[in-house]
């Protein structure tokens, strides 16, 4: 690493200043040369002094041995002595500004200096305390503990922040007494047993004071532990910050978060803060100050206080991004993952969707000259509407060498931010110098990776865990990940794995168990394909068969498709071990449509089950709405054959049934147990006036095979009042063949000719079948005429010239025959003759 | 309005090889009404019921139609002539016409495998339908028991056709015993199949009782509960109906075979334009003539019958395909009686079936439901009542069930005006209704609630003045004296008027109006815009009105 140029002063040589920098030695391709220059002033540099070559290792050793020697020679870092100076300016703004600038620089010189100042310090020791935190120097432990103990909130958190800088591990430790104190028992007990279970906590929080709150949290984050800020950001995530007695502290909490530079909570709330600044102005309450004592109608959540932690957020990463540049990364990255899709707005005029996101537009955009700050509303706006669109090659974030030098941000913005343009960002800079960076990427990110926004993101996971992935020995962790997505190429990889890794993962009931739950339909169909073809061994199917037992037995239980599937295919026999016949049939009338089928899978294959159910029972399952059941139950029907053929009157029952395949078990079962020959008319018409069609057909079917044995005419009566259509063509057969002669027997079926002539849509032989047979039977007599033709002269009237026509030529016919019948229509006789 | 009902059994049709039992539960949160008998005639009942259900099913309303897969077709034909345009080479067109050729034997094949699931599906919305649909939306129909008939009464899902099934005791070979009254009764899909069953080779008993079949369900209930969200609309409906066939209506008949005529052609061609009406061309001493828009399809009607009125009238009337319902009863019916309230107003069929008449009702237009605009009870001309006559008139014809107005008129001691607009007061509040084949009132209480002083009351003072713009403002152009007759003729139907009115806008226009001797309007026409644009299908516009009020205060001087 080669060093940046340093600036030195000396307040008593001749000399005032000194300038150390490096360049390339002349002629030597690898060494570097440190050269001093001094003088009067910048712009006087009258002397100077070259050191070297070196090579590039041993630069920054020499270097620094350089400004050690001009050190000792008097000289001090340029501005450290303005800075000291400042320190007994009369406004204690300039002092606190001073004092800060001190402890950015990390300036042990300061230390004597700052410590003496505490004493007479009012408005500028939160400033002075925070200075020396950051400068870290033993020597100010002791003036700081004492204001560590102090009450005011804004020193005790600038002191104890200050020791935590200083790793005073015992005042640290009096501190956290102190409060653990302040912390109500709940929190206290959870905070004593479940140390890594934020939700305790999070519960004894919110069961708390309310108007406490903030002052917990506040306290909590002091503690200062990864639980404890999961719990705090979990607890203010749910919380409106405009609202007295939490706001203060969560300034508070982004002031510690800065002080100790915890980037996880400092991008967090940064974001946070902005989010609910974009949709909140703010409200007043009389709230008593901390500082005097004096109560006063105060402004919370204000504009104006929204502006400055605003402002005061980027301030801080351009603090860090000078004084602590391998921090700036890290902790921008830390607060760009918060930004999601919600935070942008529609581009209206010259503000684009980011317009109104200051912090994520400092980081992305800091460099750009495409934008300018309204500093009021702290907005962004295009400066020239024909420059809206990024330049081609041109970086446009805030420090790109910084972030280039802290390539791992990256692997955060990937893993976790929510905004498509973020990742973007991370893509480019990928492509551009980091293209073996996810190499380091942990399993971890490269989960968080697979559930990124964008679509390259999660390719780019995929492809690293495939290179990663060993079947032999498997991450699960990413791999219960990936079974749980339903993105397509996730799903394939998911799937892929799920094979090559299936003899380890389907000896483990959990496992199973687990994948046969996953939300995605696909990847629960190959686990069940998977599972089906790799349990072999018997102890794992008998576990598997308890546990899914279990299951399905469990009413709250839900998506149990797949379960149930499983259960069928291979684990009957065990399953059928594990139940009795009445557990059966209370899974069968429970609710759970796949508990029922496996249930009656099981019911359908034990041998016992028939004899301990009866046929009664065995006939009600064959009316269940699910098809399953009904199979099981035609199974058991099947096997009592014997019974049923000395009674078959169950099967007249579920011939009628409202479900097709149990009318087709039943239809198939009267087939064999019944002998037709011996059956009576009575009988044959419970099918033959069935409404559905398949059993109307099996009714013509027998009929007409043993046709003999049956009463034809009676026959004929009745199927002429059958009102399906289908059954008008076999009723229309029986009419014309069996239908006795005489008016009589006409008149009995008068409506079945007109529902045949009056449909209108009608069956077209049927109808003019009717005609045609009405016609036979009126030339027979005067009265099947007169009959006819009571029928036909109405007919008659039909529009429809194919209707009138046949219905005209036979009334001139029946005329005709005979010449004393009434008709429309009139025979000239003599013509005839 | 959220309408209960709760029946211990289920209606049904059991069958033994020679017997049968047709037997329908009845509502048990309504008053206890039961009847017993044999039926003479059980395939004149299927028939009748079988088309009460396409009534009560039906639902004709336009829905677009969802056309999202055509134009999932029309995107892919659209890509297919783009690519075409880029195929120039006999190879390419080659190609094309064997990957053609190739997926229509993959869409063939796929047709094929999803058979078996697009059958599944189907079964599985028509389980829905079946067991999920009735409960919730499928309202049951009324029942009344009265001592010479027992009628159903339905309203179509989509409100714009009404049903009046009333089988007289004829219908019956044998009556065991009956108790009158009105009440819902289960009135399942699944019973509609049942029903289908009804043959004359068995002697069937039909019964009306709470009890119907008892059947339990899986947790051993025999209780069976509906609960349906009725909206108003529908209840006002059900009234408005029997308010507008107490209105002068257009009588004429028609034979079976006419209405078959009309049936065969709309079922066999469908209008893909406007209009869709039918027309009523009624000529004085003429046939009737049925004409079928848009072909202009006529039909003369075969009956004898001819048309009586004074002047050749053209009426059309919307919402035609709703006859389709009928089509079962063709075959066993013997005469139609058609009802026309004029232009695009309700239409009445009423089919003598013998002992069953079968009353259809169909609003103006299919969209057209019977509380929407049309305003039929302003057609009706009622005098003032007071609560006690209102009650007196209910008690006389509930201890009747039945009774003409005359006799009603007679019974109750008020004049033949205020018993008839008694009766209009109580159809309008489901307390009575108008039986259209038989020319009588019939009692019946459409709700399960005493008809008492504080009903009547607020009956007579839902007027509606109160609510219709038209009538308050034509009460305003009667008290100002702003209607004054031009010519006031009598004739044989009632009155013939003319007049000139000064609306409320100031303008002065000439209304006519054909009154029969109640005072309802029978015809009417008048020179003003509202007239010119909605005719009558919006109700009568405030000169008319105005223009009887003048009209009715004449005949009480007359009377005094």
């Amino acid at each position: 690493m080669i060093p940046s140029v340093v600036r030195l002063y000396n307040p008593q040589g001749s000399d005032r200043v000194a300038l150390v920098s490096t360049e390339p030695a002349f002629g030597e391709s690898e060494g570097f040369l440190v050269r001093v220059a001094r003088g009067a002033s910048l712009d006087k540099l009258t002397s100077g002094t070259s050191y070297g070559p070196y090579p590039e290792d041993q630069l920054l050793a020499r270097f620094d041995e350089v400004v050690a020697a001009l050190t000792s020679e008097g000289y001090v870092e340029s501005g450290l002595q303005d800075l000291l100076l400042a320190l007994d300016h009369a406004d204690s703004a300039v002092r606190a500004r001073a004092a800060l600038s001190l402890g950015w620089r990390q300036s042990p010189e300061a230390v004597p200096v700052l410590v003496a100042k505490m004493d007479s310090a009012v408005d500028d020791l939160c400033s002075i305390l925070d200075a020396l935190g950051a400068i870290g120097d033993p020597r100010a432990i002791e003036p700081v503990r004492k204001q560590a103990a102090r009450k005011l909130l804004s020193r005790r958190r600038s002191a104890v922040e200050a020791l935590r800088g200083l790793d005073d591990t015992v005042g640290l430790a009096e501190v956290k007494q102190q409060t653990l104190a302040r912390l109500p028992e709940a929190v206290q007990a959870s905070l004593g047993t479940n140390d890594n279970n934020p939700q305790a906590l999070i519960e004894a929080l919110t069961a708390g004071d309310e108007q406490r709150l903030g002052l917990y949290l506040d306290s909590l984050y002091e503690l200062d532990s990864p639980t404890v800020g999961e719990a705090v950001r979990a607890v203010l995530n749910d919380s409106e910050f405009p609202t007295p007695y939490l706001w203060r502290y969560v300034k508070s909490i982004l002031k510690r978060s800065m002080l100790r530079h915890d980037p996880v909570m400092f991008g967090w709330l940064a974001h946070r803060i902005e989010r609910q600044a974009r949709s909140v102005k703010g409200t007043s309450a009389k709230l008593k100050s901390g500082y005097d004592g004096v109560e006063r109608n105060t402004t919370i959540f204000s504009r104006v206080t929204q502006n400055y932690v605003r402002r005061s957020t980027w301030r801080y990463l351009r603090q860090l991004a000078k004084w602590r540049p391998d921090r700036f990364a890290v902790t921008a990255a830390n607060a760009l993952v918060h930004y999601s899709v919600e935070d942008t707005s529609v581009p209206k005029g010259k503000q684009g969707q980011f317009a109104s996101c200051y912090l994520l537009h400092q980081i992305l955009f800091g460099s750009s000259t495409r934008f300018t700050l309204d500093d009021r509303r702290l907005s962004f706006r295009f400066t020239d509407s024909m420059q809206v669109k990024p330049p081609e090659g041109v970086r446009e974030e805030a420090y790109p060498e910084l972030w280039d030098a802290q390539p791992k941000a990256y692997l955060r913005l990937l893993s976790a931010a929510a905004l498509p343009d973020v990742h973007e960002f991370a893509h480019r800079a990928l492509k551009r110098s980091h293209p073996d960076l996810l190499q380091q990427a942990t399993a971890d990110e490269l989960a968080g990776m697979l559930s990124a926004p964008h679509p390259t993101t999660t390719q780019l996971a995929l492809a690293e865990l495939q290179l990663r992935f060993d079947p032999a020995l498997p991450d699960w962790s990413i791999l219960d990940r990936l079974v749980a997505d339903d993105r397509e190429e996730v799903m394939r990889l998911a799937h892929d794995w799920l094979k090559q890794t299936a003899r380890l993962w389907s000896q483990s009931v959990d496992r199973i168990e687990m994948y046969l739950q996953v939300p995605v339909g696909k990847t629960q169909a190959l686990v069940v394909e998977l599972v089906t073809a790799h349990v072999k061994d018997a102890t794992v199917r008998t576990n598997l068969a308890k546990r899914l037992l279990e299951r399905l037995r469990d009413p709250a239980a839900e998506d149990l498709e797949s379960i149930a599937r499983v259960a069928r295919t291979i684990l009957i026999a065990e399953l059928g071990e594990l139940v009795t016949i009445n557990e059966l049939l209370e899974m069968i009338t429970g609710d759970s449509a796949p508990a029922q089928s496996v249930a009656a899978e099981i019911l359908g294959n034990r041998a016992d089950a028939l004899r301990e159910l009866g046929l009664p029972r065995t006939a009600a399952l064959a009316e269940h709405q699910v098809f399953s059941v009904r199979a099981a139950a035609h199974r058991m029907l099947h096997s009592a054959e014997s019974q049923l053929r000395e009674d078959p009157s169950l099967l007249f029952l579920l011939v009628e049934s409202r479900w097709e395949d149990t009318r087709g078990t039943a239809m198939q079962m009267l087939r064999l147990v019944v002998d037709w020959s011996q059956v009576d008319l009575s009988i044959v018409m419970g099918l033959l006036d069935s409404n559905q069609v398949d059993v109307q057909n099996f009714a013509i079917e027998n009929v007409r095979a043993h046709f003999e044995q049956f009463d034809s005419a009676e026959l004929a009566y009745r199927m002429v009042q059958h009102p399906h259509r289908n059954m008008r063509q076999f009723a229309f057969e029986l009419v014309q063949t069996h239908l006795p002669d005489g008016v009589d027997a006409l008149t009995k079926v008068e409506n079945f000719f007109r529902a045949g002539l009056f449909d209108t849509w009608p069956q077209q032989k049927i109808k003019h079948g009717i005609v045609d047979f009405l016609t036979q039977r009126g030339l027979r007599d005067l009265r099947q005429a007169e009959f006819a033709t009571f029928i036909l002269n109405e007919f008659v009237r039909v529009n429809c010239q194919g209707d009138f026509e046949q219905a005209l030529q036979s009334l001139a016919r029946l005329q005709i025959a005979f010449p004393d019948l009434v008709t429309p229509v009139s025979v000239n006789q003599e013509a005839l003759v | 309005m959220i309408f209960e009902s709760r029946y211990s059994g289920r209606s049904g049709v059991l069958n033994g090889l020679n017997e049968g039992h047709l037997g329908f539960a009845t509502n048990t949160l309504r008053e206890a009404t039961f009847f017993e008998g044999e039926l003479q005639k059980p395939l004149l009942l299927r028939e009748a019921l079988a088309a009460l259900h396409q009534v009560v099913v039906s639902d004709y309303k336009y829905r677009p139609r969802d056309r999202v897969e055509f134009f999932a077709w029309l995107e892919e034909q659209d890509k297919k002539f783009l690519a075409s345009l880029g195929l120039k080479g006999m190879k390419a067109r080659q190609r094309l016409e064997e990957l053609e050729a190739r997926l229509a034997d993959l869409d063939a094949a796929r047709r094929e495998r999803m058979r078996p699931f697009h059958r599944a599906r189907r079964a599985y919305f028509n389980y829905i339908y079946e067991n999920e649909y009735e409960l919730e939306l499928l309202l049951d129909p009324v029942i009344t028991v009265h001592p010479d008939e027992i009628s159903f009464e339905a309203f179509s899902r989509d409100e714009s056709t009404y049903a009046r099934l009333a089988a007289k005791y004829d219908l019956f070979g044998k009556v065991d015993s009956f108790e009158c009254g009105t009440t819902n009764i289960d009135f399942s899909i699944g019973l509609h199949g049942e029903l289908e069953r009804l043959r004359t080779y068995r002697q069937t008993r039909f019964t009306v009782d709470p009890g119907g079949f008892t059947v339990s369900d899986d947790a051993g209930s025999t209780l069976r509960e509906k609960k349906i969200d009725l909206p108003d609309s529908w209840m006002e409906g059900f009234l408005q109906v029997h308010a507008t066939m107490s209105m002068g209506l257009t009588h004429l008949h028609m034979e079976p075979v006419d209405l078959f005529n009309i049936c065969r052609r709309l079922r066999r061609q469908k209008a893909k334009e406007s209009p869709r009406a039918l027309r009523y061309e009624l000529t004085p001493d003429r046939p009737s003539r049925v004409v079928i828009e848009p072909w202009e399809y006529e039909i003369e009607l075969s009956s004898p019958w001819l048309f009586t009125g004074s002047k050749p009238t053209s009426i059309r009337t919307w919402g035609r395909d709703r006859l389709q319902v009928l089509e079962r009863l063709l075959p066993v019916c013997r005469r139609v009686d058609v009802y026309l309230a004029g232009f695009g107003l309700p239409s009445f069929y009423v089919l003598d079936l013998g002992p069953v008449i079968f009353t259809l009702a169909l609003s103006g237009w299919t969209d057209n439901d019977w509380t929407g605009d049309a305003s039929f009870e302003l057609l009706t001309r009622r005098v003032s009542v007071s609560a006690d006559e209102l009650v007196n008139t209910y008690e006389a014809l509930r201890s009747d069930r039945f009774a003409e107005d005359e006799s009603l008129a007679v019974k109750t001691g008020l004049g033949i005006e205020k018993c008839r607009s008694a009766m209009s007061y109580l159809c309008q509040s489901g307390r009575a209704m108008v039986d259209l084949g038989g020319s009588v009132y019939r009692h019946r209480d459409l709700l399960f609630a005493p008809f008492t002083n504080k009903e009547a009351t607020s009956v007579l003072q839902r007027s509606v003045e109160d609510k219709n713009p038209a009538a308050k403002a034509a009460r305003q152009i009667f008290e100002q004296g702003q209607a004054r007759f031009t010519a006031r003729r009598p004739v044989k139907t009632g009155y013939k008027l003319s007049g000139s009115v000064r609306g409320t806008d100031g303008k002065r226009v000439r209304p006519l109006l054909h009154v029969d001797h109640e005072g309802r309007i029978i015809e009417a026409t008048c020179t003003c815009s509202h007239y010119k644009k909605s005719k009558m299908t919006k109700g009568p516009c405030e000169h008319m009105l105005g223009l009887r009020l003048a009209h009715m205060h004449r005949l009480e001087e007359e009377d005094q």
